[in-house]
């Protein structure tokens, strides 16, 4: 496609199809969002694609390598672990718990956010002042800190790890709700509504929500792959899911003591937490620039 | 500006002290007793139960405990550690040097190469240039860097044997520790062979932690070079006929500058949340380890002073960025 065509057409559109015109444009941007689609596809239908269970040890074909390698085992084309259990199949479930945990602990955290930050920028004051130095104390603490001393308090397991990452992710959504609804009620839409009646929540889902979810997406998406990220270095530190579950960073860690004698134990499950993370990054990077005004279109 | 900076000083005392009070919920908030975690398995008699709890100030009620420790904080008293019996502040001080050594290098490291690669990629818009760093920076943004110091091992320790694999130096060598800096101390007991052990011992650690840091500093300097390549005053430069690297470097790099210092200082928290994956895996003895360590045993004054310490340096290098910031930001210098 022509650039002339697009920015001569993207002014009949609508803002969403504005933004997927901009979005589809962008190959990057598309190739992060055909990544994240395959591994949620695997991730549902994990039971139809794994060529075994990710809790059987095959105990005869211990450390096989993966299918490159010499002495690969024909059926474990990834290879399998210390416990002779085949690596494709642990992936392909881990995947199950990084993307399922990845969309709760941003959904809580988009929620709530979106909910404490509404309530500071539309009745400020003290209340507003309050939040906002509460946040500030939250990002005082480096993340995964913070989710460490929550874990530690809560106990190691996958749901305190996943709550533990909410909590850190939520000051940002809290921050920009508050922003963006400051600068949209001063607008004359929200006065015409608010004439008409329109208070409170009302007010917040049907007429601000609508004009401030640019900047929430693209929080969303990044908050994404920062889930992931930190729920496998929980995972990793042994503060997140514990084995035998196939989380991926857990995987990583108990693996840990074979990188010497069977490295792809350790390479592989790495390079899914990679590919996840990237692939967001670059959707989350293609959504900014998609959704931001102030870009020129194309 | 005065009225600015005093604003942006005064916000810091609330902010250090709801820290100081949500330190001090942890440990109420912690599963199980504290008398009785304390004393272990042996557990203890309900006389010298009474007497331990009169001793930790328990029995009082929560606002006279919190303003105790609020007092006890404020003069630098942050408890002793349940299992060593050290004030929490030594164990600190004696192993932050390790953490601030390996953090500074790390940083240096990643500034001396994100600036001038930013800036090429900038200038090369478009470019195969400008798209491999683009890449690699977007690559080095979205990684584990738990797995990336485990690769590095595995090629550089363990596939071609340079790298030593764990801590600060090699046991052979014993050097009298004065400024805790490892580079330094060597080299005030003048002894070569330990620095280029230390240097060594640096190398993998340094990259593993700077890689964060890189990846954002590279893609701020990018677009703030791109942002200030448009400006008119670059045209104006270009039309006076100054060579290129005159117009890149003494015009356009100066103003580009200034929002990625305000990046560099915002890496504090990144680099503290690096440091504790970064010298978990290198058995790094900084405060990243310390605590992780306080975790799992459950030392819990060592995990409330820890991160009292650490949110503190992280408000105290944020705050300073944000004076630096309004000092060299000359647009900002004229708002009230």
């Amino acid at each position: 496609m022509s650039k002339a065509d697009t920015s001569t057409e993207i002014y009949d559109l609508t803002p969403w199809q504005e933004t997927w015109v901009k979005f589809r444009t962008n190959r990057i941007a598309a190739l992060g969002l055909l990544v994240l689609l395959i591994l949620i596809i695997s991730a549902i239908f994990a039971p139809l694609l794994v060529t075994h269970d990710p809790h059987e040890q095959f105990t005869d074909i211990l450390l096989a390598p993966p299918f490159w390698a010499d002495g690969s085992q024909s059926g474990f084309f990834l290879g399998t672990d210390d416990l002779g259990r085949d690596m494709f199949s642990r992936l392909i479930y881990g995947a199950r718990y990084s993307l399922f945990l990845g969309f709760a602990i941003v959904s809580l955290a988009l929620f709530f956010g979106v909910a404490i930050g509404a309530i500071a920028g539309m009745k400020r004051g003290l209340l507003e002042t309050v939040i906002l130095r509460l946040m500030d104390i939250m990002l005082a603490i480096p993340a995964i800190l913070l989710a460490i001393v929550i874990v530690a308090l809560l106990g190691a397991s996958l749901m305190n790890a996943a709550m533990a990452v909410s909590i850190v992710l939520l000051p940002h959504f809290v921050r920009i709700t508050r922003a963006a609804v400051i600068t949209e009620m001063n607008k004359d839409y929200v006065l015409s509504a608010k004439l008409d009646g329109s208070r409170g929540w009302k007010l917040l889902f049907q007429t601000l929500l609508p004009n401030i979810s640019a900047p929430l997406i693209v929080q969303s998406t990044l908050s994404f792959s920062n889930a992931i990220l930190d729920i496998a270095a929980l995972g990793f530190l042994g503060l997140g899911a514990q084995p035998p579950t196939p989380e991926w960073g857990t995987l990583l860690s108990s693996s840990r003591e074979f990188i010497e004698v069977a490295p792809w134990t350790v390479t592989l499950p790495g390079l899914a937490i990679l590919i996840t993370v990237l692939a967001s990054n670059l959707l989350g990077d293609g959504l900014r620039d998609a959704l931001d005004p102030r870009i020129d279109p194309l | 500006m005065p009225q600015h900076l005093l604003h942006r000083l005064l916000l810091v005392i609330p902010t250090f002290f709801g820290i100081v009070a949500l330190t001090f919920l942890l440990i109420r908030l912690a599963p199980g007793d504290p008398i009785l975690l304390i004393a272990g398995e042996h557990g203890v008699s309900a006389e010298r139960y009474a007497e331990l709890q009169q001793q930790f100030g328990f029995d009082q009620p929560l606002f006279i405990q919190f303003a105790d420790y609020l007092w006890q904080v404020l003069n630098g008293n942050l408890g002793r550690s349940v299992v060593t019996q050290t004030p929490v502040l030594e164990e600190f001080s004696n192993l932050f040097p390790a953490t601030l050594e390996l953090a500074l290098i790390a940083i240096i490291l990643a500034v001396l190469i994100a600036i001038p690669a930013g800036v090429l990629a900038a200038v090369k818009r478009n470019t195969i240039i400008d798209h491999s760093i683009t890449a690699v920076s977007l690559v080095g943004y979205s990684m584990p860097i738990f797995w990336w110091a485990l690769l590095l091992i595995l090629l550089f320790s363990v596939n071609l044997g340079w790298m030593p694999v764990a801590g600060r130096l090699n046991f052979i060598y014993d050097i009298e520790s004065v400024t805790g800096f490892m580079l330094i101390d060597t080299l005030i007991a003048g002894d070569k062979d330990a620095f280029f052990d230390a240097v060594h011992h640096l190398i993998l650690p340094a990259i593993v932690l700077a890689t964060i840091p890189l990846a954002v500093i590279t893609r701020m300097t990018r677009s703030a070079m791109l942002e200030v390549l448009k400006q008119d005053y670059i045209r104006t430069a270009r039309a006076k006929g100054l060579s290129e690297f005159s117009v890149i470097f003494k015009h356009a790099l100066r103003n580009a500058l200034i929002p990625v210092i305000t990046v560099i200082g915002l890496q504090t928290s990144i680099l503290m949340t690096g440091a504790i994956l970064t010298e978990t895996i290198f058995s790094w003895p900084g405060i990243g380890k310390w605590l992780l360590e306080a975790v799992y045993r459950r030392d819990y004054p060592v995990v409330q002073g820890g991160v009292l310490l650490i949110a503190g340096l992280v408000i105290l290098v944020n705050t300073v960025v944000d004076l630096l910031y309004v000092l060299i930001n000359p647009s900002l210098r004229q708002q009230k």
